[in-house]
């Protein structure tokens, strides 16, 4: 971005063709419009999920430095609005932010993404019923299904995590 | 009936457009946060009592188990509802950031709690560091714009031609085009009218 930045300023002090110089600085626009739509939805999801991304070290790593202090920041704001606000009021073992009460057994206010949401996915490559078992059923007992490239499905979104993290399928 | 004043509270969000903020309710926030300290003392009494006949409150099932069970499960209720209330109330209020800026009209403020009001200071605040150390300002160019070019079909026109003219628009109104569709000649239109569905 920076160097079409450059080549912008370069081009409107030879007094090259305005057109030519608007299209340059389109493609500059529409560049930054990308980048600025990735970061914002970037936030939309650390601020959905703050409290589960905290907790998750998996996740927490694939933030940018930036975003890592940005979460550490916004965390400090919003634990401090709820438990000034209603937190603090409540009887002692109801005060924490991430557990109905000191009797429950997980963390059971903590808001994570769903995994079983039906998605529309397209396979980049071959993807054989092995890879889409679920982890916990043997292969005889789960749906045999094959994947083969560049038909649509709409599947479970557990079933594809790790070949979407793998880059064999994209999702639509 | 245990539960009605936190149904209350959640029923304020859902009424109303979305988006929109209602004054802040105080009043019932409070009753309701009085409601679960009753339960906990009615739940402690219960137990006190289980324990004074000498019985081991993690396995003994009675009545008054019981009764010490629905005050909690009638506590824990009330403190989702809560918390449902203002987590809901924060997400419009940081909204309220990106749609309107740092500064919020005075009519928005006074539906606003004091802490939420510190909550949106804090919010910007952190939204501020963010993109100073992005060195990216992020609240511009939020929508984008689809331009559909009607040409007389009289008046020849090339595709190029068309593409000046939506160059000229966008770079006087300084949006970003980011997908440029068909160029259809019609009958009906006046060639350099451009219409702009955002």
């Amino acid at each position: 971005m920076h160097v079409q930045e450059e080549t912008v300023d370069d081009f409107v002090e030879s007094g090259i063709d305005p057109l030519t110089v608007s299209l340059y600085q389109m493609d500059l626009d529409r560049t930054q419009f990308l980048l600025r739509s990735y970061l914002r939805i970037r936030l939309q999801k650390i601020e959905k999920f703050m409290l589960h991304i905290l907790k998750t070290n998996e996740l927490h790593d694939r933030l940018s430095k930036q975003e890592k202090n940005f979460t550490r920041r916004y965390s400090d704001v919003i634990g401090k609005h709820l438990e000034e606000s209603v937190l603090l009021n409540l009887p002692d073992n109801y005060q924490s932010l991430l557990r109905q009460s000191t009797t429950s057994e997980e963390d059971d206010m903590v808001p994570e993404p769903q995994m079983d949401t039906f998605v529309v996915c397209k396979a980049r490559e071959y993807v054989g019923p092995s890879e889409l078992q679920d982890s916990n059923k043997s292969l005889s007992t789960d749906l045999l299904m094959e994947m083969e490239p560049g038909e649509l499905f709409f599947i479970p979104f557990k079933r594809i995590k790790k070949l979407l993290e793998n880059g064999k399928v994209d999702l639509v | 009936m245990y539960g009605r004043k936190a149904s209350q509270l959640v029923k304020e969000l859902t009424g109303g457009e979305k988006g929109q903020l209602k004054a802040f309710n105080d009043d019932l926030i409070n009753q309701v946060i009085k409601e679960c300290g009753s339960h906990h003392v009615g739940l402690q009494a219960l137990f006190r009592n289980m324990q004074e006949e000498g019985l081991d409150i993690q396995t003994t099932r009675n009545a008054d188990f019981y009764g010490a069970l629905i005050h909690h499960l009638s506590l824990t209720r009330n403190k989702r509802c809560l918390m449902a209330y203002m987590y809901n109330r924060a997400d419009v209020v940081r909204s309220l950031r990106w749609k309107l800026g740092r500064v919020l009209p005075n009519e928005l403020v006074t539906k606003l709690s004091n802490s939420e009001k510190e909550y949106f200071k804090g919010y910007s605040a952190a939204l501020d560091a963010y993109m100073n150390e992005m060195n990216l300002d992020l609240t511009v160019c939020m929508i984008i714009v689809f331009a559909r070019i009607w040409c007389h079909r009289r008046i020849r026109t090339s595709r190029l031609e068309c593409l000046m003219i939506l160059v000229k628009c966008c770079s006087l109104t300084g949006l970003p085009i980011l997908r440029v569709t068909q160029c259809t000649f019609s009958n009906e239109l006046m060639l350099n009218s451009i219409f702009v569905r955002v």
